[in-house]
């Protein structure tokens, strides 16, 4: 039993060495030349191919377009739905980001392969499937057969290192990675909210809700306003976003989107400067557009049944939120795509837009929850709609040209 | 009846109309409501306001770029004395009242 013991446990522990000696492995790394991550992990795949001569390390740089229906090929391949890079394959296992701890992971995933035999379908695939005994490729000819059996992968696109740590009086440390983001969120929806587009039809609401003279109407009405307002808006930036993932990666995109973000931030303070010194107050515009809504608001409040009255708030916050989109197009837009290049999980994604949009909101709540206590309108001066250009206008300059030159530091990796 | 005393000159104190030209949508109108409902508490003037969107035919006159709110402070023979546009504030309307002769209630 004892001698049983002892072969199995020497068996165990040599036959994977004898293997990682004499066999040979391809690894594929999917990358993108904007992404910092990717290039630490190049970084280190160089210093390490150097001692691991049985390695072969073929990378992919996704902008370009041939390279990404490779990568998202292989993804179909391994079953697997992501738009993180770096994307590295081995074996049959799959590591998005890079870190300290996940380059342990790829030493440990390559060793296990190098011991195990595999079928390279991504080898295969891309035309560059290795020979057991030589590096010579020959494709459609590796003929191993097993599958991988390592836990799922680590996704740790950005883990935390030290260097993201600051020392901040009264607040202690903290790390500019978790803070960033929250903070632009913050900024950035509060600046939108100062759009002047969709606050008119929500003060003319209020001013048509105090001759209801029902309290509990007003708050039920005006609060599905408010409400349906924020879905709109919400459904808005998630269709937004998820566009801005898709198309992440391609090079091109990114651009025009920085200098859409640059442009516009010019011609804000711009418009800013220009009018600094006339009047702060109301322009006629769209005259026969903004009747026709007034009228609706009217039919609305005036219905028999309150429910219709409900339905109609909602049909009015959905059709009116969607004509006033554009008034108000250039920050959410940019947010959207600062998220898609930081690649973050769907529940990180959401709490960072749900955070705009509170703060995009914030001066519609106060404004709405005043007038109901109060029963008087308080209005918020335009003069802050006039900075929110100038605020705008300067974070849309700053956030377009992070995007031409340093998109790495829109992903918070200074 | 108090207001129509107000209309006419007593002992000397010029009584002055406030006209405001505004819209309910119009976030500057609802701020500058509110700094003219505050000063008329504290001082003697008549105080009107119009609404684009309900008195049109008021605003003929103006031209259609100027910024709403329009305030004309006007004397007893209608006569526009001041008329500024836009967002002021409380101090600023409060020394042209005082500048027009205007007294404390």
């Amino acid at each position: 039993m004892k001698r049983i013991v002892v072969f199995l446990v020497s068996l165990f522990l040599f036959v994977p060495f004898v293997n990682a000696e004499d066999k040979y492995i391809n690894v594929y790394l999917f990358h993108s030349n904007t992404c910092p991550h990717c290039k630490q992990e190049l970084a280190w795949f160089d210093e390490y191919l150097e001692n691991h001569s049985n390695v072969r390390l073929y990378d992919y740089e996704i902008s370009d377009s041939e390279n990404r229906t490779r990568y998202y090929e292989v993804q179909n391949i391994l079953n697997y739905d992501s738009n993180g890079v770096p994307f590295l394959v081995v074996g049959n296992d799959v590591v998005i980001g890079f870190s300290d701890s996940l380059s342990s992971r790829i030493e440990t995933l390559i060793n296990y392969y190098l011991a195990n035999d595999y079928e390279d379908e991504i080898g295969k695939y891309l035309g560059v499937s290795i020979h057991e005994s030589n590096l010579e490729t020959v494709p459609d000819k590796n003929t191993a057969t097993d599958d991988g059996v390592l836990d799922d992968v680590e996704q740790d696109v950005h883990e935390d290192t030290d260097l993201d740590n600051y020392e901040v009086p009264i607040l202690g440390e903290i790390n500019a990675k978790s803070v960033s983001l929250p903070l632009l969120a913050v900024v950035m929806g509060f600046v939108d909210g100062f759009n002047p587009c969709a606050l008119w039809i929500l003060i003319f609401l209020i001013s048509m809700l105090f001759g209801m003279n029902d309290r509990k109407k007003m708050w039920i009405l005006g609060l599905t306003f408010l409400i349906t307002s924020g879905l709109v808006y919400l459904l808005f930036m998630v269709s937004w976003l998820n566009l801005a993932v898709f198309v992440s990666s391609v090079n091109a995109i990114r651009i025009m989107i920085a200098a859409f973000a640059t442009i516009f931030g010019v011609y804000n303070i711009y418009n800013f400067f220009k009018n600094k010194n006339s009047d702060v107050g109301c322009t006629v515009t769209n005259d026969k557009s903004r009747k026709k809504i007034m009228e609706k608001i009217k039919v609305i409040l005036a219905q028999k049944y309150f429910v219709f009255s409900l339905i109609g708030i909602i049909l009015l916050a959905v059709s009116v939120n969607v004509l006033e989109l554009l008034c108000s197009l250039g920050l959410p837009v940019i947010f959207t795509q600062v998220l898609a290049l930081n690649n973050l999980s769907v529940l990180e994604y959401s709490i960072y837009i749900l955070i705009y949009i509170l703060f995009f909101m914030l001066d519609d709540i106060v404004i709405f929850f005043v007038a109901m206590k109060t029963l008087q309108i308080k209005g918020i001066s335009n003069k802050y709609t006039k900075y929110s250009h100038l605020i705008g206008g300067v974070i849309m300059i700053i956030i377009g040209l992070l995007m031409l030159f340093k998109p790495e530091w829109l992903m918070f990796n200074f | 009846m108090k207001k129509f005393v107000y209309l006419i000159i007593v002992n000397e104190v010029i009584i002055i109309k406030v006209i405001k030209y505004s819209a309910a949508w119009c976030m500057s109108c609802i701020v500058m409501d509110n700094v003219l409902n505050k000063l008329q508490d504290l001082y003697n003037f008549n105080y009107v306001s119009y609404d684009y969107d309900n008195d049109r035919d008021k605003f003929i006159g103006f031209d259609e770029n100027e910024k709403l709110p329009i305030i004309e402070f006007v004397d007893d023979n209608n006569r526009v004395l001041v008329k500024i546009n836009g967002e002021h504030s409380t101090k600023e309307i409060e020394g042209i009242l005082v500048d027009l002769g205007v007294e404390l209630k």
